[in-house]
């Protein structure tokens, strides 16, 4: 979730994380791994925050709006599906961050593995609706990109949370 | 000067207008005064009551604040009685707000926007009176990227050092850091680097240890203007991967201790003396349960008691509030009481006194529970304690 700065002032030193493959039990392989460097990577969510998303079928009764959403393996937040956005649009008047952390979740309507960017929602305070902490594979603060207690509105203009989306940005 | 007719109208308009202006005015300070005239006249008259706004007083030992995420704030309560004393308006950054004890101030790092959600950030170490709750000084950040760490709120992602002079804050943008405010001089100490280590947690007066992803502890020790001079690390000693230490520590009279995922204890000294592991799950019917949630361990220093917030499940259930706390002797190691919740909790902690109470979070009546920590007992439960409360901080607490 939460904190700081301004992306260009961020390049030279932002972390990033990059998808891997899925485990069997969650984050641990589907988190991936967390680099820091100056690499732009062109696979990395920064760079990758405004393409297109794959069109991906749902479950007939799946439920965006439920914690149990088969994109949420991993999310801690608030569903902007709940807020005004759906689950990879911000609500109106937010910023999405572009610096994320990243999961592969398994989607019960194809039986595949997509990697899934967790981005946060930026500008307005707490939505407050449709709390979410999935806990799969989660790790503590000190392993920053396995944990999803951080509050990831980095590189925005402001680093106050609103809510947070789960864009499938490819498959695992 | 002659008047017209309409002049003349006109003139007796204004002076009647005049007329029940004054009328009016007459009226509404003759209503004002009335309580006051009819007061003073009465055989019986009693004089209004006057307004003041009221001070702490020396603080007990069973005063606790809680700390509310959702509306960031933190409210002080005493605990024998459930009063609330009195609150501090917080920010989304602050977590823990530090009681200072000798210097009778209360101070804690915030991030303010010139538009509330958004605008020119300025953060800064707040600086308040323990007497009145009043802000008598602030120590501002440098300007730059922001860096505080932020998210679900964790205890020590801010500490005082012992003695009370240094605030170590941690930072994560996503570099990892710590900065050092000297409260004492008001000064802005310095920045320093910490990559792949994080949180801070006290070992002495001048320095602080952190968890590392590596599976060690670091020791970063600062000099008298807050930089570095020296760091050091244990060996390897926990399993970061697969079952790592949960980034929350309850100290001891010698050593933090923390809990792995699955319920081990490590303990580590300011000297990087590390003993451990020491399972929680001492008896057959233990397994199954394990430690979680957002303030699991809490100590009794004089008492060598140690309370972990325990509930029963497996793998990734770490954060799982916990129906039980169960209470150890830390000398012989040994579980002397399980104590049953009267609500699911997240958070725990205990006063540091000899008649010491038992803290837990009870959010879904938006509650804190009280237990007499050498019993188990329920005293009472406070009600209303803020939305969203994640820490408790008792007054006293290491």
């Amino acid at each position: 979730m939460h904190p700081s700065s301004r992306l260009d002032q961020l390049t030279s030193r932002v972390t990033r994380t990059i998808a891997r493959g899925s485990s069997r039990r969650g984050f641990l392989g589907r988190l991936g791994m967390f680099l820091v460097g100056t690499t732009a990577l062109p696979l990395l969510p920064v760079a990758r925050g405004h393409a297109a998303e794959p069109a991906v079928a749902d479950a007939d009764d799946s439920d965006p709006n439920s914690c149990d959403y088969w994109r949420y393996c991993a999310i801690d937040g608030y569903l902007c599906s709940c807020c005004g956005g759906t689950y990879s649009s911000c609500p109106p008047g937010t910023e999405a961050s572009q610096i994320t952390w990243i999961g592969t979740c398994r989607n019960p309507a194809d039986g595949r593995d997509y990697i899934i960017s967790y981005n946060d929602c930026c500008g307005r305070s707490a939505c407050g609706r449709c709390a979410c902490d999935r806990t799969e594979g989660d790790r503590p603060v000190y392993t920053p990109a396995r944990a999803n207690d951080i509050m990831w509105c980095l590189g925005t203009k402001t680093q106050v949370y609103n809510c947070s989306v789960a864009r499938v940005i490819g498959t695992a | 000067m002659k008047l017209s007719l309409r002049d003349a109208a006109c003139n007796a308009g204004k002076r009647r207008r005049g007329v029940i202006a004054s009328a009016g005015l007459f009226s509404l300070a003759a209503l004002m005064l009335a309580p006051i005239i009819h007061a003073a006249t009465r055989p019986d008259a009693i004089a209004a009551e006057p307004m003041t706004v009221e001070t702490l007083g020396k603080p007990g030992p069973h005063w606790v604040w809680t700390n509310s995420m959702m509306a960031p704030s933190a409210r002080l309560f005493d605990a024998d009685t459930g009063r609330m004393l009195g609150m501090l308006t917080t920010t989304g950054t602050t977590n823990t707000v530090a009681t200072n004890l000798p210097r009778r101030e209360i101070v804690f790092p915030g991030s303010y926007y010139s538009r509330y959600s958004h605008g020119t950030r300025s953060d800064v170490v707040g600086i308040y009176s323990l007497d009145d709750l009043q802000p008598i000084a602030e120590v501002a950040l440098p300007d730059g990227p922001p860096k505080i760490a932020n998210g679900y709120p964790i205890q020590h992602y801010n500490s005082l050092l012992d003695g009370g002079r240094w605030l170590a804050i941690y930072n994560f943008n996503p570099t990892m850091s710590v900065s050092l405010v000297d409260v004492a001089a008001r000064s802005y100490g310095g920045e320093i680097l910490t990559a792949g280590c994080g949180l801070v947690f006290p070992a002495g007066a001048d320095a602080f240890l952190q968890l590392c992803n590596d599976g060690t502890v670091q020791r970063v020790t600062v000099d008298a203007t807050g930089r570095e001079v020296s760091r050091e690390r244990t060996k390897k000693f926990f399993d970061s991967e697969n079952n790592p230490l949960m980034d929350k520590g309850a100290r001891g009279t010698e050593r933090w201790w923390f809990s792995t995922f699955s319920g081990e204890l490590f303990g580590v000294s300011p000297a990087l003396d590390t003993v451990g592991p020491w399972s929680l799950h001492e008896r057959a019917e233990d397994q199954g349960w394990r430690p979680g949630g957002r303030m699991p361990l809490a100590i009794h220093q004089a008492g060598g008691r140690l309370f972990v917030l325990m509930h029963e499940g497996g793998e990734d259930t770490h954060k799982h509030p916990g129906t039980e706390v169960w209470v150890y002797d830390m000398t012989s190691r040994e579980r002397i009481r399980r104590v049953q919740l009267r609500a699911p909790s997240p958070s725990i902690q205990v006063s540091q006194d000899d008649e010491p109470l038992l803290y837990a979070v009870n959010p879904d009546e938006f509650a804190l529970d009280v237990y007499s920590a050498t019993s188990g007992e329920h005293l009472r439960t406070i009600t209303e304690v803020g939305f969203g409360v994640v820490l408790i901080e008792p007054f006293g607490s290491p």
